[in-house]
């Protein structure tokens, strides 16, 4: 005999690996295909410490295909992505969006807001109100249990804030967009 | 010239009705969701630049022409539909803006009179002081609690006689 006969099982799917033959039912062409078949699953079942009974149950495993989705494919649900989804859609308003004398925001607050975006923990601080003023800040705006915080971007690389956390007032200027947020606030808004 | 000459003369005396009065009623339009989130006024519906040097848009009630406005909130709406779905007008008191204070107990704002040919009911309110961005930004968070007080779907407003 050349080949044990294998089978396996998965919900009510029966498969049946190349069954014993002789050396000479062996060279056909197709059985020939099945021996290769059933040396790779016995060696993937050997190889994986599982039974060849539960092989192709536990390779198709719904788990392991998320795994895989999840790391091949971009996770759109991912807040930072949809935060620069959302500054990447103020770009394209241009003057007089809002009425006369009303201005675009500049490629560099687009720049400065993708970029503290890129560099915030997002797994830690909710999520903003992002919105654009008609003189070209980008704004991003937080408004949760007491605490709210004001934060601009205006094309110089910088960004202004002020933040209100029960009666405490925090506010700055011309802080590197590269900077993290106070950390202060960051505890009052984490979620 | 200082604030207190700012709002004692009028900033265009031939269109100009008169100086503001702090028992006059101003009127702000601004739509949802484009700067009223949960039925709040957030901060981007004041621009800094305009707090700071332009003026931040009013009109008089006393004087103003609802149709005008009317047409105004339409001609906004057209150009930002999906923003501007739904118009509001916000109503208060000339003196409820002058009396608000910030650092150091110095005034906040000041309401000036500056009509122009297609709106003679034109006004604007001003920082009171030259103030750095993050100033403006605290200056707005006293702003908000007045625009939000009296916030009025536009469709239901009426000019009191």
């Amino acid at each position: 005999m050349l080949v044990t006969e294998m089978s396996c099982e998965t919900d009510n799917t029966a498969y049946h690996g190349v069954k014993a033959v002789t050396e000479g039912e062996a060279e056909q062409p197709s059985l020939r295909l099945g021996r290769v078949a059933a040396a790779v699953m016995l060696s993937t079942a050997i190889n994986c410490g599982v039974t060849p009974a539960n092989a192709i149950v536990s390779n198709t495993a719904q788990e392991n295909i998320d795994w895989l989705r999840g790391e091949q494919r971009l996770n759109t649900d991912r807040l930072d992505l949809k935060l620069l989804g959302r500054v990447r859609h103020l770009a394209s308003l241009t003057d007089g969006w809002c009425g006369e004398g009303s201005v675009g925001p500049t490629n560099q607050a687009i720049c400065d807001a993708e970029n503290f975006i890129r560099t915030t923990d997002w797994e830690r601080l909710s999520a903003p109100y992002i919105t654009a003023a008609a003189d070209g800040e980008i704004n991003f705006w937080w408004d949760r249990d007491g605490v709210t915080l004001d934060l601009g971007f205006f094309g110089d690389g910088s960004y202004a804030y002020f933040a209100k956390i029960g009666k405490t007032e925090l506010l700055d200027d011309e802080v590197p967009v590269l900077q993290p947020l106070n950390h202060e606030i960051i505890e009052a808004l984490s979620v | 010239m200082c604030w207190e000459e700012k709002e004692s003369e009028s900033q265009a005396p031939e269109l100009s009705p008169g100086v503001v009065k702090n028992d006059e009623f101003l009127l702000r339009t601004m739509f949802h969701p484009e700067h009223i989130v949960d039925g709040r006024v957030i901060p981007p519906a004041i621009p800094s630049k305009d707090l700071k040097e332009r003026g931040y848009s009013l009109d008089r009630e006393k004087y103003a022409v609802v149709r005008k406005i009317c047409r105004r909130m339409l001609a906004q709406q057209r150009k930002q539909p999906d923003n501007r779905q739904e118009p509001f007008i916000s109503k208060f008191l000339c003196e409820r803006v002058r009396n608000l204070v910030c650092e150091e107990d110095k005034r906040a704002f000041i309401v000036v009179d500056d009509a122009v040919e297609e709106n003679t009911a034109h006004a604007s309110i001003l920082s009171a002081y030259p103030r750095k961005p993050a100033q403006i930004k605290r200056l707005k968070s006293t702003l908000l609690p007045v625009l939000q007080e009296m916030l009025i779907e536009a469709r239901k407003y009426s000019p009191e006689e």
